[in-house]
């Protein structure tokens, strides 16, 4: 029983209901795969974490004096310590992450924000530096790597500002974000990746420094797998003038295959840059997406 | 019941197979798909199997019923009355029109149209009603009536102007709702003052008209010929106990005419005189008799032409009633009041002209009004030198009861001025206060004289140039100062001296009376206007009363079908020829527009009717459109249409996809 609730709080059926990520997170971290990552380093960092009552043998440095003027009893305050680890998501918010169709339960962009989100609290907690970075045609939201839950509270509030908006430009959004990574990061890539494969390679070429990990983390609706389900159809595109009359039964097997061809291509261009893909698909539970990316992170 | 004008559009009736196969073969592909990439989609043959069975049934339905509605607007419907006539009593209806007006018993008009109606019935046997007309009566006897052909040959002309217009709009009501088909004949002279005017649409009536023209004997491009008539003829003063009787005759031939006038009194012919009468001209011919011998007299040509009526013309010769005027004075009359009447006296006997307009001196009638006689016709009353008398004689009930009536009077004061005023003032006859007499005590040097007349005043547009130049030098010695009182109601100041003090004070009456107060009197002792060239015009401005109250000053001259109002009722002028009706003398005259020889030709009536001369037969469909008995339905059936319309477009829409470039997707 348990482990269906599990399931269910990773479903995004049911969390794109839950409009604030804050909770969101708390959800499928805390509710739904509790332990999965490493506990709090509390230590001496600069964030003041809790209270907890004071040890004999501990530093009196840490007790609060002003609680026990008041309460006549010994605490001491814990901090956070930083790992002096930066997260950096990166997000692709153009139109074509707009797209819902009538197998998923969100569009791509909602699906990724929310696993922006949940990263976002997971690194958090392990008191890692965080910065986003969303793009379209244009820079949509840009906020610096820093830790602290004031910093994750910005995160969450410009995930709710994202709109699927304008053409795809990865060449110039990444070049923007590169020229801002800190030293000794992990960047994770959310988009869907259409028509970037080419130019992929060559602006990812500093995962193959070791002070870098890139998960990049391919967003994908159903219908983009294997075609919606529909006798004939006059497909316009989303981020263009185009528009392609066909009966989707009688391409889809091709279809298929191009598009595995594709994601195939895709993933051996990645890793020719040290770069991890993983294809997701937006009515596929959050938990493998949190596990790769816990994966990652702690191989560090 | 519902019926179709134009029953074979119900044909496109069969388009209701357009919005079947159309519902049939229809396929949704004209929707844009919003889809993230169309890079690896390829177009392909779309295949068209149209569905086996219609999926939106009431949609289907729908789109049936608004081709069934158009095709039935196209059909043009219109609801018909079940009140439908019966077929059995269905006939043709003639009516014969003929005109009664006076231009048609010259000319053998008249007899010429007795002899086609009589003809015309005789070929359309008993479908054939008659109307008859004139200036504004119209007689009319329904189809198949056994006397119809005597009727027709005892028809006389009528003395009224003729007006056609009168029969055409009554023309629809007179035939039946059986009628099959409806026609009208009409027989006229066509002449032009009775018909110019004439229009109506016959073709909308669903009437067919034939014009027969009558009265034509020497007819030459619409005018008639062989016509003299005496247009006008007056009785005039002449000198000492004379009468000149005076007329004009008008040749309407376009060559020169001699014709003798005759002068017929007491059945003699008294005078005769002969005249040449150029083309299309006038002469006048004058005759003078001794006053008092003969009270009418004819008028008559010798020589007979076309048109008789006009030949002959009665007057009278005996002059207008004078207009009358009179005195009310004290009992015991003093020299200067005396003074004053004679002033007076000269003054309006001599406003009339040298002919009958004159006005005389009634001093009998004055004094039956002052016992009281309200009978009794006095235009002007002038009270003089108004004092304790006019108190002590009660006279102020039957003054008040005369300018109620309409009559005018003037008053002048009497001795002491302030007893004058306050007998007024206690009639109600005077709103104004006495304040003293200026010039009273001694004649000054320097007279009073009369202020400059407001621009906008009655008696400046009068008195203009030497005229005002000698009223403004007439001088006043004496004069009596008033003041305005709290209310003045309806009383004006037309002259004033010329620091602004009332000189004469008029009040008006709602019936037209007007009462006429003189702070001065009117002899030399106190001004020496009375003396003065502008005293006349000023006295008669002053007094002239309402129009309708005065006198004519000529017997009323009528035409045949016109009322004059009398006292007890009203006199109706049929004939010509001269009457007495309570105290006038009246002259009735034929209408001078009937004496014109012109007439308008068939195609200028033609065009009046809305038409051709002789309109074809009206077929029972073309008679069954008249709005009287089919309400059209158009309107109703396009209003169906335009909302079914808009339910099919707002039932059938695409509906509406996600557009990324106008909707962005939120996170």
């Amino acid at each position: 029983m348990a482990a269906s609730v599990d399931q269910n709080l990773l479903d995004p059926a049911h969390l794109h209901r839950i409009e604030d990520y804050s909770l969101l997170a708390r959800v499928v971290v805390d509710g739904a795969m509790p332990g999965i990552h490493r506990s709090l380093r509390q230590g001496r960092g600069s964030e003041f974490y809790q209270y907890r009552p004071y040890t004999r043998g501990e530093d009196l440095k840490l007790v609060d004096w002003k609680v026990f003027a008041k309460r006549d009893e010994l605490v001491s305050k814990t901090f956070q310590e930083s790992t002096n680890f930066t997260v950096c998501l990166v997000m692709d918010v153009s139109a074509s992450m707009g797209y819902e169709g009538k197998r998923a339960s969100c569009s791509k962009l909602r699906y990724a924000s929310m696993l922006a989100a949940c990263f976002s609290y997971l690194a958090h907690r392990q008191g890692d530096r965080l910065g986003l970075f969303a793009y379209s045609d244009e820079v949509k939201e840009w906020i610096r790597p820093r830790a602290g839950s004031g910093q994750l509270n910005r995160i969450y509030s410009a995930l709710h500002g994202l709109e699927a908006q304008g053409v795809n430009a990865h060449d110039f959004g990444w070049d923007r974000m590169v020229s801002g990574l800190p030293g000794r990061a992990m960047v994770v890539f959310l988009s869907d990746f259409l028509e970037a494969e080419d130019s992929l390679a060559e602006k990812l070429r500093f995962s193959l420094s070791s002070r870098y990990e890139t998960l990049c983390l391919q967003v994908l609706d159903p219908d983009e797998i294997d075609l919606p389900e529909a006798d004939a159809l006059r497909f316009a595109e989303l981020e263009g003038n185009r528009e392609v009359s066909t009966s989707p039964p009688a391409i889809r097997e091709k279809y298929k295959n191009e598009m595995a061809g594709f994601v195939e291509d895709l993933d051996e261009k990645l890793s020719a840059v040290s770069a991890e893909l993983e294809t997701l698909i937006t009515n596929q539970d959050l938990g493998y997406a949190l596990r790769r990316f816990l994966g990652m992170r702690n191989r560090k | 019941m519902i019926e179709f004008a134009q029953p074979a559009a119900l044909w496109t009736s069969l388009a209701i197979g357009l919005p079947l196969l159309a519902h049939m073969a229809y396929r949704r592909v004209t929707e844009k798909f919003y889809f993230p990439s169309l890079r690896f989609i390829r177009p392909s043959q779309i295949p068209r199997t149209g569905k086996r069975r219609p999926s939106d049934i009431p949609l289907l339905l729908l789109r049936i019923l608004l081709f069934l509605i158009i095709s039935a607007l196209l059909a043009d419907p219109y609801w018909k009355s079940e009140t439908l006539p019966i077929v059995e009593n269905q006939r043709d209806e003639v009516f014969l029109a003929i005109d009664l007006s006076p231009s048609m018993a010259g000319w053998n008009g008249l007899e010429e149209a007795k002899e086609k109606a009589l003809a015309i019935i005789k070929e359309e046997k008993g479908k054939v009603g008659l109307v008859t007309f004139g200036h504004s009566t119209l007689e009319k006897i329904d189809i198949g009536q056994e006397n119809l052909s005597s009727k027709i040959e005892n028809l006389t002309h009528d003395w009224t102007r003729g007006n056609a217009q009168v029969m055409l709009d009554r023309v629809s009501s007179m035939f039946t709702e059986n009628a099959t088909s409806r026609k009208l004949i009409i027989l006229s002279d066509f002449q032009q003052s009775d018909w110019q005017t004439a229009y109506t649409n016959l073709d909308e009536l669903g009437i067919s008209y034939e014009l027969v023209k009558v009265g034509q004997t020497n007819a030459m491009e619409g005018r008639r010929a062989n016509n003299i008539s005496i247009m006008e003829a007056r009785a005039v003063p002449a000198g000492p106990d004379k009468i000149r009787i005076w007329s004009v005759v008008r040749n309407w031939d376009d060559v020169n005419k001699t014709i003798d006038v005759e002068l017929i009194a007491g059945e003699k012919v008294k005078a005769s005189e002969s005249v040449s009468i150029s083309p299309l001209g006038s002469a006048q011919v004058q005759f003078v008799l001794k006053e008092g011998d003969f009270s009418e007299a004819v008028l008559r040509l010798a020589q007979s032409d076309e048109f008789g009526l006009d030949n002959e013309r009665v007057v009278w010769l005996k002059a207008p009633p004078a207009r009358r005027f009179g005195f009310w004075m004290p009992e015991l009359e003093d020299d200067e009041t005396d003074e004053e009447k004679s002033f007076l006296k000269t003054a309006v006997a001599s406003a009339g002209d040298n002919g009958w307009n004159r006005w005389e001196l009634d001093q009998d009638q004055a004094d039956g009004l002052r016992l009281g006689d309200d009978q009794l016709n006095v235009e002007i009353l002038m009270v003089l030198a108004v004092g304790r008398w006019f108190e002590e004689e009660q006279l102020g009930k039957p003054l008040k009861d005369f300018l109620n009536k309409g009559g005018v009077v003037l008053t002048t004061p009497g001795e002491p001025f302030s007893s004058s005023v306050s007998v007024l003032k206690s009639n109600d006859l005077l709103e104004y206060n006495f304040v003293r007499v200026a010039g009273g005590a001694a004649r000054t040097r320097n007279p009073f004289r009369i202020g400059a007349l407001p621009e906008d005043s009655k008696l400046a547009d009068v008195f203009a140039g030497k005229s005002a130049r000698d009223l403004y030098l007439s001088a006043i010695h004496k004069f009596g100062i008033l003041k305005a009182g709290a209310d003045t109601g309806n009383t004006e100041v037309p002259l004033r001296d010329r620091e602004g003090r009332p000189l004469v004070l008029v009040k008006n009456f709602d019936e037209g009376g007007k009462f006429v107060f003189l702070p001065f009197r009117m002899n030399t002792g106190w001004t020496d206007l009375p003396l003065r060239n502008s005293f006349l015009p000023l006295l008669m401005e002053l007094t002239q009363g309402k129009e309708s109250q005065q006198t004519s000053r000529a017997w009323p001259i009528l035409e045949p079908g016109e009322d004059l109002v009398g006292n007890q009722g009203h006199f109706r002028a049929v004939e010509p020829g001269a009457y007495r009706y309570e105290n006038q003398w009246i002259e009735v005259v034929l209408s001078p527009a009937e004496c014109t020889p012109a007439t308008l030709s068939l195609n200028e009536i033609s065009e009046s009717f809305g038409g051709d001369i002789t309109g074809s037969k009206v077929h029972p469909q073309d008679q069954s459109k008249s709005e009287e008995e089919n309400n059209p339905l158009w309107m109703w059936f396009a209003i169906a249409a335009a909302i079914l319309l808009t339910i099919e477009m707002i039932w059938s829409r695409p509906n509406s996809t996600p557009s990324p470039q106008t909707d962005p997707i939120h996170a």
